[in-house]
This record gives C-alpha cells, structure tokens and sequence, in this order.
C-alpha cells in the first residue's frame, strides 16, 4: 500500500511490552485535546468480491482486536472478510490541536487475537488476547513532504474536538474559531491522489439557516455501517454538536451539515428533545449578544450491542444535572432523562457505560452474571470530585461515599450498586467527604473521565491484583498528569465484604463507584506455611514484601508505638505510667506476647476494627499523639502543609487589662483552637538574631530571663523597654484562650499547676503537696521503696480554675513573691502564672505565636493532618459544626464520657472511655525484693481502663491515661494513687502506618491532560496537552503527547510525541 | 522644594542606585561615553523622551472610570533619559474604534494593517493627552492606581533602575499626572520618588528589583514585591497624605517575587504574594496598630498543587508570573510557567473563615506568560495572558474546566495588560515593538479578541 504521508525513520526507542516514547526529531505534537481513531486496510467488497485497500467502519479492526463475541473464535472478523489478514490493516489515531488548528496523524499495523501466541494454542482456554504493541510500531506521519519538518494537517481555526462518521472513511472536527466542521477524508490521508484531505463542512438549522454558534463537544453515533462497502462521498451518521451558548445539543446529520434534531435546555437545565431549527447566536464573524443560560459543554455516547441501544450522556458546566438522552436506530434522541446532583455544581465531563451486569467475580459477565443490570454516569462536577448517577434502574444520583462501618453486613450485592443519594435508607457518609462523589487525595482537579471495559479474568490468587483488571471501569486523568482507575464493577472480586476473607474483601477495595486499590496481598497476615504446617509468626511486624510492589498487606504500624517523653519529667525506667496503645495477645508459633492493636501481628478482628475504612488511609502516614501538642505539624520547609505553620504571625491587642491575639488572616477557627487552648507568643531567637524581627526591631532577651527566648523589641526604645516590660520578657508568655473566633482569640494569665493533678479534680491542699513529691519521684529512676526524692519547695493549693477545661478543683501554686515560683513564671496575686499581660508598648509589632491543645493528646497525622469539627459562625465565632461527623476529632482526653457500644458504627460519644482487657509484660520481682527473676517479666492480662478514639483512619484504645503509682517496686501498681496522670506537655505516643490505600494508575504521568479516550481495541488514549521544556536535563521536552495504555497491561504505556 | 535638573534617570548615590541593577546602565553609559570622545555630547532636549512615543512598554494600567489608561514606557535601551508615563484618552481610542468597526474609517495618519485587515494602525500621540505624562526612571516594571475619591487617583510605579517607588497623582480636572512641581512633562522629584523606608534610625533603602504591586484604595496602602529577593515591600499610603514606605518582610522563599494582588480590598486585605522560584503563594495582610505606621505580617502560604507532572499527592506548579482576583476576592487567575498553565482558584472564605484556595479550573497556556488580567465581558468572564515569546494573548475561558477561546496577535513581546470593562476593551502593552494593542472584547463584534488598533510600534 502506499501512505500519502511518508513513513518516518524508525522510531529508535526500544521497548519491552506495551512501554516506549515514540518521537521524531522535532516534536510531533502541539498541544492536542482530542483524539479519534480510523481503521484502515484491505476490504473486500461486498458485491463485488474485489479487494482494495480503504477506510471502514470501526468495528472491522475492532472485531480483530477485541473479538466478536464468540469465545470459541480464535479468529474473529467481520463475516466476509475472512480473506483479509489482520497484518493488512491499520489503526489511525488522529489528534486535534486547537493552537495550530491542525490534527497530527499516527498509526499502527493492527494485532489482532489472531496473531496471539494463545489463540494459536488450542488448548489455551478463551478469552484470548491481542498481542501487545511496541513502541516501534507506531508511526507519526508527516502531512506535507514538501515543507521541511514534520507537518500536521491543516483543519480550521481552534478545532476542540474530533469524531469518526459511522462509515470510519470520515472523520469531523468541531472548529471553535469558525463555529464550523472541518471534514477529513480518511481515504485521502492515506492515498496520494492529490485530492484535498480536508473540506469545511458549514452547519445549519434544519431550514438551512447557518449555525454559527461556537462548538464545544462532538461526539458521533454508530450506526452500524456495512463492512465490505466502498467509502461514501461524504461523511454519513448523526454527530451531536454541543453548543453552550446556544443552550442545545445539535444532532447533526454528517452528510450536510444539517442539524436534524436537538436537545434543549431551559435556564434551570431542564432538558427537552426538539427538531433542528436552532435559534442560536452567531458567534463567529459577525455575533449576536449572548444570553445566559445552561451551557452544554461535554458529550459521550456509547454503543452497546448486547442492550441493543446507543446513549448520549450530556454535561451541562452550570447546573447540577446529568442528561441522558436515548438514541433511536437512525441515531436521533428518543427519550431523554435527567438526574439531579447534589449541591451548586456544574458538570465539566462526562462519561457513560455500557449496560453492566453487576457482580460476579469469574471475569467480564455481563449478560451471563447472575447480578442486577445498571448503567452510570460519571460525571466531573465543579467541585473537583466525580459524581455517579445510574440511569438504568434508578435514575438517581448515587453516593459513593457511605462510610463502608454501615455496609459491613450487606450481603445483597445488588443494594450496593447505587446507594441513592438523599435516601432514608441510605447510611452517612465518610467524616471528610464534600460530596457523593469520588474524592481524589490530592488537590488535583479531575480533568476528563471515560469508561471501557476489560476481561482479564483474575488467576487464582485470593486477594485483588490491582493490575489484572476485568469488569467496567472508569478512567480518571488528574490535573497534576496521573490517570487513576476507578472500579465500576470489578469481576474478579465479590462485590460485598466476605465473612471468611473479611481483609481480601474489605469494602473500599470491592464496593463500585470505588477508586480502585493498588495494595497487593492485602490479606496477608502472619501465618506462614512451613513444612507443610502452618505456623503463626507473631514477632512479624511487616508482611512479606513483594519484588517491585510498594505497597503489600493491609494497613498497620510497621514498628510498635514509641512513647516519647522528657527524661525531666519521667525517668525512662517509668515509662510504662504513661498511657499506651491497647495490646492484645497473640500466641504464636515463635512467641505468645502482647501486640499492639495497631500491629500487623494483632488479631484479624483486632485488625479490621482498628482500620475500617481503608480508603481513608493514606498510603503511609506519620501519626503523633501528644500531650498538649501543637495544632499543626508542618513544618518550616514546606515539606509537610497541612494545618498552616507551627508557628505563626499576628498581633496582640492589650488594652482595659485584657488580652487578644489579632491575626487578619483569621486562621482560628481553620485551626481548630477551643477555648482553654493555650498561645505561647513565641518571641525570637537571639540564636538567629534579629532574623525573626520586623525592620526597626532587635531580638532582646532580657537578662532576668530564665527560660523565656528573646523578644522581639524596637531598637530605638530598647533603653526603656526592658525595664517596662521586664515581668512580661522573663515569663513562659503562655496564655488560656477563654473565646475564640476567627480572626480573634481573647486571652487570660494562665495559673502553673500540678501535672499530677487527679483528672477528676483534687480533694485538699494536702493532697496536692502529696502529689508534688510524686510529680518530683517519677523522674527518679529509683524504686519507691529507694526513692528519697523530695518535692521541690512549692506550695499547692487545692482551687477552682475555671480558665483550664473541665473547670474544676486543681492543684495550683501558690506564692507570695516570684521567688516560690518556677522558672518562667510570675507570682501574680497568691498564684503562680505563666505569663501577663503587658503594656501595649511591649507586645507591639508582630508577635510570634503558637497554639496547643489544653489537657489533651492532639491527634496528628502527617498526611491527614489535624481533624476537627470547628467552623466559624456567621459572626466569626469559632463554633462546632453541628453537620460534622463524629469522627472529625483530634483530641484525646484522659477522661471522657461511657462508651455506648462497641460495634463499627457506635461512634458516639468520642472519644469515650472503657474498661478494656490489657495485656502486656509486667516486671517479675522476687517475693520481697526488687530484684528480677530469671524471666523478668511476665504476661499477664490486665483490666484497666481506657479511652477510645476514633477518626475517619483508625481507632484506637489509649489504656492507663492515670497510674495508681507503685508502693515498692517500679511497676507494682500498688502506689493506691487513684485518677492520677504522668502525662506531661510534650509527652507523645507515635507510630507509622505503612501499607494504606494507594490509587490505582494507569500508565505513566502526563504533563497536562486534557482528555482522556477509549479507543475502539479497548486502549485508553491519555491527551496530554502539556507543554514545557527541559529545564532541568531530566524532564522530556515537551509540546503535548498522546499517551496510550492497554487496561490489560495498565503498567507500561507507549508515549506519542 | 528645588528641582534639580538631571539628564538621566538613573542618578547614583547610595540611595538611588543598586549595583546589580545598574550593570546595564553603566555599561551603556560607557558607551556613551567612549562614543562622546569622538561626538558632540547629546543635549538635555536631545534626550528626553518624546512625549507623544510609547517606547519600551511595560506597564499600563486603567482608571476606574475607564476613561483614560496610564503606559508606562521603561525606556530600556536607554535611548532617552528616562522613562515615562503617559495618559491615553480612551474616549478617543473608543471613538476612532468605533468609526473604524462600523465603517473603516481611517483618521488622519493612519493606516489599515495590510496583513490584518481587523487591525487600524494609528500613532500613538494622537491618543496621548498632551502635557499629561510624567517622566520616571528606567526600568519600570509595572504600575497600579490607587483611587483616592472624586475621580482623583494615585499612581505607583515601581522603578528598577532606581530602584524606587514612584509615585504621582492624577487629577481629571487637570488631566494632567503631578510628580513634580514642574509643569509640562515633568520628571518625577525626590519627594515622589520612595527610596528608603521611613520611621527608622538607619532608614534601611528599598529592596532590589521592585517588580510588582498593588494598591488597596480602601485599606490606603500598597504592596510591592522584589524580583531579587523574597521580599514584599509596605507603602502607607493615605488617601490624603503622603506615601510612605513603612515596612518590608521577607516571605520565606530567597528570590523571584514576581506577582501580588489583595484579595478584597480592605483593612484586613489578604495578600497573596508570587514567586518565579517557588511552588507556593505566599500570604499576607497588614497591621496596624495605635501609635505606628502599618506593617506587613505573614500569613503563611499554600501549594499550587492541583497541576504539574507531580504524583498521586500532588503536583508542582511553579514560576508564577501574575495573579489577579474576581468576584469580590472569591475567585483568582494566576498564571505559571512550569507547567505553562493558567489556574482559576476558588478563593472564597470557606466555613472555617480562611479562604479555600483550590484550584477550579486549569487551562494549558504558552509558554513565556508575562501577565494575566480578566474583564466580564458580556458573555462570561474571560482571563487574558500575554504571551512574549509567541506575540500573541491567550483568550481563556475559565468555566467547564477552562479553555482557550482564543488567541490574539498583538505584537512583538506583550509583557502586560489591562481590560477596559465598560468600552470592552483590552490594552496590551508590547514591550519589544514599542506599541500598545488593543483587542476587540466585545463579544457581538465580529473582530471580537482580534486587535482592532494598534498605537505606535516600530516600523
């Protein structure tokens, strides 16, 4: 055959698999955002029984890629054209470029099942595969070999999109510069007869009136044109044309350019069919004023043989409506529905499936599967999330974010295809959805979604292989250039949660409308078989890992928590009288010994109740528990932004013996910040000089100061204000929020107390001074029984503080000068306080703040950041949301109300507090002694209290939030202490969580998507119209590509540049 | 106050030169030099600018009102000996547009554009109000207006050949630009000219490379970025004071600020500060407190994160060029280079009270973008970018997901723009042919996004 376009040199780039850039010289691409395809090749004509070479409708290549159906037929073609061989014919792949007005022409020899190494074995069982395609066997063609580099085809002024005419010998494209068609004659690209490859296809009304509205969508029916015909003159089949200014979708007849019928949208969206006479603006060459309305912006229809019936999904940009039209044989809309979206949103894409067979798990089943039928929409709405509608059976719009603790029992499959949005019956949502729709875990933005359909029927293996994909898909690509797989009805995994493989069949990994996993093993635990016995390895603290997989087994702690504390606070020797991770027993094959709960040893049930929702897990995660922590754990180099910074800027506002902290950027309530909460006004650090200062200001650390940091001062007052502001620049500058709004926290002294204070509240005075000489012996490593420890010489009182939460009795010190204080701390009216307030000329300028939690652990993961239910009001008053779930909490306090069950949706109150079954190693003494045993420890299990927390990653069980202290021996437990804590600021528990939920990807990244397409043979066409340089010597230097990935092999993909 | 004759703008002294900066000038000024040795030196009227030339512009900007625009010429092969700003009637542009649209006309001097046949080529000194510009420094790079009531407005210009902050005032009773208390074109005096910060004992000079700015007319102040460093600079500019430099605050990235803009003008105004060399955008606002002039606070920052070749967890959007906000500080275009990209961020305050700062809308640009700017237009709002290296403005359409609607032609290095809503209009400064576009916005015009007139340029 001879190409009008001359064939390039060999791409140079070998590959392995479906894997390879495919580029010549200077780049080939410039900026597409469309893609359509051609099939191409020896035809034998029907009535003639002559072979050429031509164009043909899409499914002749399509049948050799895919199959026809038959399971039996190792070499499908369409009837009567066996003759051809499948080495005879060509896929085309065509990309439209708006910037250029141009389309770039690629193309490949067509691999059919024929050509497959199984299909040739007949002992190989269906379904047969295609074989893959190399890099090297694509062509990018130059359109003019006359003008030097590498040519596109000229089309028309901003050519948005592209679609192929029934026949396959035509393709069209929607010009948005000239509100017009430009035609391309498949035949003539391919042929050197001289002709022109591309005619300007004017649109009109039915009356013949010109339609110069701008396009912003095409899509074209199938209507099942012969194979085995001669290409028609002219393009033939109805295109729909969206034109969101005109409020309409144009059907538009290919062969005249005539609109032969439309859907029409009313101001509020709603949908009507009409006949073609459009009544639109102009909108190219001379214009007509604009009106606003529902603007149509994206389009997709879908085939589906097997339901016998063609479907036009429509998305309009401004309403939160999906619109479905149901097309007739000759391609016009017959009925059309429409599904109402939850919240203020618009549509920017849309993608519609096939009719599915839902369920199932023996591969691809649709017709044969004993599940429900259903049929969705997916749809990218304005709030970065994608919306799901069934427009089958229910026509509602389906919400994908039920927390999966309501869906543990559901056993019928078919309930859980579409849980309808706004529906009694429908359980809550997850803590931190924004929608029903699916959320992606980046700030990226879903540009484009398309849906196929793969049979890669799963090998024998348990759990989910993320890369074996069969049942319906959709295909998401993210602004930030990933391509993320989304399962629609996975075919290799049941699609509710199996009682005896509760892990492999967790339901975020199996429920549809689900993003699709890429842990592998997820059911792995520590059983091992050894010489054909199966032994339980409980020392295990990590599944085996996998060659090449990231991410393998499900959710856990890959080391046991660390208890971080201040060895002035708490001897290393006491570290247990600090509150830890509940722990269970594992008796193993190696070792009977306690596991934390967190642990990937811990029980499956222990397991499962810890992490419920896998989806809500991210990938790792850093998790810190501390008392009194900070609200925020990013950090200074941006690595981690997640809260705001640590520490942060704003100013105060003294003034009538009161104290605010102003910020303008008003972050309080984003924060989280309570009343009780702590501010510490941070000052500088004279370590780093005047850096943290404003102009004018020196970084002065008062010479009184014991422990207090700089402050920043101007320097032309810095005779006089260390004298003025002496108290204030040698305190903790530590203050209690009394009220919070956003952009306001209204400050009080806060009193120094006892840490040892009894969390129920002291009794007396005694009591307190008692507790003081405790609060001193816990950082003595000795044993009670050696410990001569003295309490420092402070004086307690047992009083009411009603500026700490809960306002109770609590062991405040007393004084009568700053002299009987501690260090950095003032005596101010009988107590001790951490800081007061100054005189306005001391605190000036900006201050350096940060703000703590009040007598709780702060919950903070490094990747989920800090939850919490606060919004402010509608007078910037930081309030709790009363939408909120109960899981957006942060904060564990040492004590808290009953817990009201223990099932996986009891979520309230949380935290709450339990009496919990602990098991651990205690110290074994000999009778009498302090002296250990041989054994040292022992196991025993403990009844204690604890508290339980539970947010949208885990819950967990913090036991022994006090310690009764110990009357001999470290870790006697029978000091006869009631109620009294060891917790100190700063104090932490930590752990990382390895093995959470990572997305599905699809192919390699992309610059810029702008579309993505499936491809009749099944590929996934990313259009990637990013543009950028190499900059750095590592990045691909870039004008757009086409990016091609095989759901069968989603791993490698071809890049066309 | 005496005015003191100078014949360059660039004058030396510790407060009115930076060495980086002015590599450039003292090399052509060597040049001068070596030339003069073998010429007759140019006289002070041989060198100054020509008041009805647009030369080297990199900054224009528009009055509320829309009835006139400020051009500020950089004058950056220091042909003159300083640069300029200077008023364009609108009125007039409209009406020569107008006759032009509807039945070619064609005044007096100009010419239709033979290979554009939209596009009327006029001199730009028949549209520049006469002896109402004012002569600057070198090297200006951008410019804003500050409306101080009754149609009175403030200009601010920040100057990198100084470097300074100049400033002058434009009264329409006047039609004329005071910087001086010259008449006639006047080169702008000491007292307009902010050079140093005031309020403090070793009075600490302004920071290299001043690049962009803006101005809060409500909170009366205005925010200047420095290209050479991660500083922002605070002017307090009181509607009927003085302007004064008061502040200046390093954000936490070294080097590069480029684009910054307030959110909603005000006294807690958040500012949302750019770099070149950093994937973030920086936030801050001013305080002001009793007894002290205002100063900048930062307020922490976020990721442009929603586009890049990045990972699951995000991307990298970076070399920041512009920002400018709509809807009242709900929304914001910013503009990058890597990847080319305009974003449309929703920066409305989400329930917390902070803004929501996600991206809603990405858009594939050129690359090379110089600047953004945004005018509703009748048919939807529209994002312009200028693009240097291809001459041309990129039309975006922010909604379904943002797209290019279309691209304009406007000349060699467009490097900055400015709509005129109510005549829908666009100006674009182009930097390297010495000439001011305008685009056709009118979205029932058949020349809509085409550049209907095209002032000065070189031949």
């Amino acid at each position: 055959m001879k190409f009008r376009f001359l064939a390039p040199a060999v791409l140079a780039v070998a590959a392995c698999g479906e894997t390879g850039t495919a580029t010549i010289g200077p780049r080939s691409f410039d900026r597409p955002v469309d893609v359509a395809f051609g099939c191409y090749g020896r035809l034998k004509l029907t009535a003639t029984g002559e072979e050429t070479v031509a164009p043909q409708p899409l499914r002749s290549c399509a049948v050799r890629a895919l199959g026809n159906g038959d399971p039996t037929d190792r070499a499908p073609v369409v009837p009567g054209q066996e003759s051809v061989k499948n080495e005879a014919m060509y896929w085309f792949a065509l990309a439209v470029q708006p910037t250029s007005g141009t389309v770039t022409v690629a193309s490949t020899t067509l691999k059919g099942i024929a050509d497959s190494d199984e299909a040739k074995d007949p002992m190989i069982d269906p379904p047969f595969v295609a074989p893959p395609y190399n890099v090297g066997d694509f062509t990018i063609d130059d359109a003019d070999r006359y003008i030097p580099g590498h040519n596109a085809l000229a089309v028309g002024a901003s050519p948005i999109a592209i679609a192929t005419d029934t026949a396959g010998c035509h393709l069209l494209t929607a010009n948005a510069g000239s509100c017009d068609v430009s035609v391309i004659d498949l035949q003539r690209v391919t042929n050197t007869d001289g002709a022109p490859i591309v005619s300007a296809l004017g649109l009109t009304t039915a009356s013949g009136a010109p339609l110069l509205a701008r396009p912003a969508a095409l899509a074209a029916t199938d209507l099942a044109s012969p194979v085995g015909v001669a290409c028609p003159a002219t393009p033939v089949g109805i295109h729909y044309v969206a034109y969101p200014d005109c409020h309409a979708v144009a059907a538009i007849d290919a062969a005249t350019g005539r609109a032969v019928a439309s859907i029409r949208f009313a101001a509020d969206g709603t949908a009507t069919i009409g006949d073609g006479e459009l009544s639109c603006p102009r909108e190219c060459g001379a214009r007509d004023p604009i009106v606003d309305g529902a603007r149509p912006t994206s389009l997709d229809i879908v085939k589906d043989d097997r339901a016998g019936f063609q479907r036009l999904a429509i998305g309009v940009a401004n309403r939160p409506v999906v619109t479905v039209a149901t097309l007739g044989g000759d391609g016009l809309p017959t009925v059309v529905t429409q599904i109402d979206l939850e919240g203020d949103v618009g549509v920017t894409d849309v993608a519609i499936s096939k009719q599915i067979t839902m369920g199932g798990k023996t591969g691809l089943d649709d017709g044969v599967g004993d599940g429900a039928e259903a049929e969705f929409v997916y749809a990218i709405a304005t709030d970065n999330t994608i919306r799901v509608a069934e427009v089958l059976v229910e026509n509602r719009e389906c919400d994908t974010q039920v927390d999966p603790n309501y869906l543990l029992g559901e056993q019928n499959s078919d309930r859980l295809i579409c849980l309808p949005v706004g529906d009694p019956a429908t359980p809550p949502r997850r803590a931190i959805a924004r929608s029903p729709g699916i959320e992606f875990t980046s700030a990226a933005r879903p540009v484009a979604v398309t849906i196929g359909d793969v049979d890669n029927k799963r090998a024998t293996a348990a759990s989910p292989q993320p890369a074996v994909l069969a049942g319906h898909f959709a295909f998401v690509a993210l602004s930030t250039g990933v391509t993320v797989v989304v399962n629609i009805d996975d075919d290799n995994i049941d699609d509710t949660r199996v009682a005896s493989a509760p892990l492999a069949t967790q339901l975020p990994l199996v429920l549809p409308h689900q993003i699709r996993d890429d842990g592998a093993d997820r059911d792995a635990d520590n059983l091992r078989t050894e010489n054909d016995l199966q032994v339980r390895n409980c020392a295990a603290l990590n599944p085996d890992p996998i060659e090449g997989v990231t991410v393998v087994g499900g959710p856990h702690a890959d080391a046991n928590p660390l208890r971080i504390f201040s060895a002035t606070q708490l001897a290393s020797e006491k570290s247990f009288a600090l509150p830890q991770v509940h722990q269970s027993l594992c008796a193993g094959t190696d070792a009977t010994i306690p596991v934390p709960d967190t642990s990937f040893s811990a029980p499956l049930d222990t397991r499962l109740a810890t992490f419920p929702d896998w989806h809500a897990i991210p990938v790792e995660e850093d998790w810190r528990f501390v008392w009194e922590g900070l609200l925020s754990n990013d950090r200074v180099d941006g690595s981690q932004a997640l809260d705001g910074p640590q520490v942060r800027t704003g100013t105060m506002d003294i003034g009538g013996g009161g104290l605010s902290l102003v910020d303008a950027s008003a972050p309080f309530c984003a924060a989280g910040v309570e009343p009780r909460d702590i501010v510490t006004l941070r000052g500088c650090d004279p370590a780093r000089g005047d850096d943290q200062c404003a102009l004018g200001e020196t970084c002065f650390v008062h010479p009184d100061a014991t422990v207090a940091t700089g402050a920043c001062l101007p320097k032309d007052q810095i005779d006089v204000l260390p004298g003025l502001c002496r108290d204030y620049l040698v305190s903790l500058r530590r203050y209690a929020v009394m009220d919070a709004s956003a952009g306001r926290l209204t400050l009080r002294e806060r009193k120094r107390e006892l840490r040892t204070t009894p969390i129920t509240g002291c009794t007396s005075n005694q009591q307190c001074q008692d507790l003081a000489r405790y609060d001193a012996q816990l950082a003595s490593p000795d044993h009670p029984v050696d410990d001569d420890t003295t309490a420092p010489d402070r004086t307690y009182a047992c009083e009411l503080d009603t500026f700490r939460a809960p306002a109770q009795n609590r062991c405040v010190m007393t004084c009568t000068s700053d002299a009987q204080c501690d260090d950095g701390t003032l005596c101010r009216a009988g107590h001790c306080i951490e800081g007061i307030v100054p005189s306005p000329e001391c605190a000036a300028g900006v201050q350096r703040y940060d703000l703590r939690a009040s007598d709780a652990f702060v919950a903070i993961g490094s990747r989920t950041g800090y939850l919490h239910p606060f919004i402010a009001d509608a007078s910037g008053r930081c309030v709790k949301d009363p939408a909120a779930s109960p899981l957006l909490v942060g904060r564990v306090p040492l004590t808290a109300p009953p817990c009201v069950g223990d099932g996986p949706t009891d979520y309230t109150p949380n935290p709450c507090s339990q009496t919990i079954d602990q098991v651990e190693k205690e110290p074994e003494y000999v009778p009498g002694t302090c002296t250990l045993t041989d054994a040292k420890t022992k196991l025993v299990t403990r009844t204690t209290r604890g508290i339980r927390f539970q947010n949208p990653v885990m819950r967990l069980s913090f036991v022994d939030p006090t310690y009764p202290g110990d009357a001999m021996c470290l870790g006697d437990r029978a000091g006869g202490l009631v109620d009294v804590p060891t917790v100190h600021q700063g104090a932490s528990i930590q752990f990382h969580l390895a093995d959470g939920f990572f997305p599905r990807l699809m192919g390699d990244l992309s610059v810029q998507p702008a579309n993505v397409v499936r491809a009749p043979d099944g590929a996934i066409w990313v259009v990637d119209s990013g543009d950028i340089d190499d900059l750095d010597g590592n990045t691909p230097n870039l004008r757009g590509q086409l990016v091609r990935v095989s759901p069968r092999t989603p791993t490698g993909a071809i890049h066309l540049q | 106050m005496t005015v003191r004759p100078v014949t360059q703008a660039t004058p030396t002294g510790s407060r009115r030169s930076k060495l980086a900066a002015m590599d450039l000038v003292r090399s052509s000024r060597l040049a001068l030099l070596a030339a003069g040795l073998v010429a007759c030196t140019a006289s002070e009227s041989d060198v100054r600018p020509d008041p009805d030339s647009i030369f080297f512009p990199t900054a224009v900007t528009v009055a509320p009102d829309d009835s006139v625009a400020f051009v500020v010429s950089a004058n950056s092969d220091l042909t003159y000996d300083s640069g300029t700003v200077q008023v364009l009637d609108l009125a007039v542009v409209e009406q020569v547009i107008a006759a032009w649209k509807s039945n070619r006309t064609i005044p007096a001097g100009c010419s239709a554009v033979t290979d554009a046949t939209e596009t009327l080529a006029c001199p730009e000194g028949d549209f520049l109000i006469d002896d109402a510009g004012a002569r600057i420094g070198n090297f200006a790079s951008a410019v804003t207006t500050q409306d101080l009531g009754g149609g009175k407005l403030r200009l601010l210009v920040p100057v990198r050949g100084d470097p300074s902050i100049t400033w002058m005032d434009w009264d329409p009773a006047t039609r004329a630009l005071a910087c001086s208390t010259a008449q006639g074109f006047p080169l702008c005096d000491d007292a307009h000219r902010l050079v140093e910060l005031t309020g403090f004992e070793d009075a600490p000079g302004l920071a290299g490379e001043p690049y962009g700015i803006f101005a809060d007319a409500v909170g009366q102040f205005a925010v200047v970025s420095h290209f050479a460093s991660g500083a922002v600079s605070l002017i307090d500019s009181p509607a009927t004071g003085v302007p004064t430099l008061v502040d200046a605050l390093s954000v936490g990235t070294r080097v590069g600020m480029s684009g910054i803009a307030g959110r909603a003008p005000g006294a807690d105004d958040l500012l949302y500060a750019q770099s070149v060399a950093d994937d973030r955008v920086f936030l801050l606002t001013v305080g002001r407190q009793a007894g002290r002039p205002p100063f900048l606070i930062n307020g922490g920052f976020f990721f442009q994160n929603g586009i890049g070749s990045g990972s699951n967890t995000g991307g990298i959007g970076a070399d920041s060029r512009g920002i400018v906000f709509r809807d009242g500080g709900d929304r914001a275009f910013l503009v990058n280079r890597s990847p080319p990209a305009l974003q449309e961020y929703d920066t409305s305050i989400g329930p917390t009270g902070v803004p929501v700062n996600r991206v809603t809308a990405t858009t594939d640009i050129c690359r090379d973008a110089t600047s953004v700017s945004a005018a509703a237009t009748g048919a939807g709002e529209r994002a312009y970018v200028t693009c240097y290296a291809d001459g041309e403005v990129y039309v975006v359409d922010p909604r379904a997901g943002g797209s290019v609607e279309a691209t304009a032609l406007t000349g060699r290095g467009p490097i900055a723009s400015a709509a005129v809503p109510s005549r829908l209009l666009l100006l674009v400064a182009n930097f390297l042919d010495d000439s001011l576009a305008i685009v056709d916005l009118d979205p029932t015009s058949p020349f809509a996004n085409r550049v209907v007139l095209r002032l000065g340029g070189k031949s």
